[in-house]
């Protein structure tokens, strides 16, 4: 499941950017100790935010607990919510389609934003292509609000 | 959160194709609950009342890795036209035919116009489904 998540370092240039939906797991700075991931998931894990804290239901226990939102804790965005994010705030849609190259068919990825007449080509996957374009979107929305 | 999630009618479609990942919530009654980690085979003895539930982006993926079916979802945007539409890519097939196109890329239009992401996201799934359905009967 974590493939459904995006990676740390763009879910912490999120938060900066001031990113607070809800969202299924979050990102630990700090290692718990049966896990030695530099930046675990919580998959199990249902975080919301209520004012200032982040409410998470550890699905396991099912008791309900409260991490205070200075806390070190990354709310983990999936692919889907960061790019819904960037659509319905910021008015930035996106685009990644498949590709085949005309001189030997090998296939590709490209993406676009709208508006923007460049359109980013040949990745190998779908997900570097979506790491690109969240990488450009956290760009153009950072050089606005400077 | 619930909007990440796809309706319960098309998980249940989902689970005859035999998608089995692991979610971030299940249909029970019908209704969606969020929270754990649940997959359809988790649920045998249950099986008629517990659906996984997953997310569009995982049913996604899911498509274009066991099927090589990926899609993209358009905006067509300009002062006439304000809408939403689709294709879906047959990776698996090429077509050298398809003279509106600069790739080799098998494409399977619709010619659904929608008037927003998600409408689009949808019918596009239900496609999806459809195609995957129709191959395996």
């Amino acid at each position: 499941m974590e493939k459904e998540f995006i990676p740390y370092t763009l879910a912490l240039r999120l938060k900066q950017l001031g990113f607070d939906e809800p969202c299924f797991a979050g990102f630990n700075p700090t290692p718990f100790d049966y896990d030695d991931l530099e930046n675990l998931i919580y998959p199990t894990i249902h975080l919301e935010f209520d004012g200032e804290d982040i409410i998470y239901n550890d699905f396991q226990t099912e008791e309900p607990n409260i991490w205070t939102i200075d806390s070190d804790v990354i709310l983990a965005p999936t692919w889907q919510s960061a790019f819904k994010w960037f659509r319905e705030k910021y008015n930035l849609k996106t685009c990644i389609m498949f590709r085949t190259s005309m001189e030997d068919d090998k296939e590709y990825y490209d993406w676009l934003i709208k508006g923007q007449e460049v359109v980013y080509r040949h990745f190998n996957t779908p997900e570097e292509a979506e790491i690109a374009c969240l990488t450009k979107l956290i760009e153009i929305v950072k050089s606005k609000t400077k | 959160m619930e909007k990440e999630f796809v309706p319960v009618e098309l998980a249940l479609r989902l689970k005859a194709l035999g998608f089995d990942e692991p979610c971030f919530g299940k249909f029970y009654y019908n209704q969606l609950e969020i929270g754990g980690n649940w997959r359809n085979n988790d649920f045998k003895e249950d099986a008629d009342v517990f659906i996984s539930a997953p997310t569009f982006s995982q049913v996604f993926r899911w498509f274009r890795e066991k099927y090589k079916l990926s899609c993209s979802i358009e905006l067509t945007d300009n002062s006439r036209h304000y809408y939403y539409d689709f294709t879906i890519y047959d990776s698996k097939n090429r077509d050298y035919n398809d003279e509106d196109c600069f790739d080799s890329c098998k494409r399977i239009y619709d010619d659904g116009k929608f008037g927003t992401y998600e409408e689009a996201e949808l019918e596009c799934l239900i496609k999806l489904i459809e195609i995957v359905e129709s191959k395996l009967k």
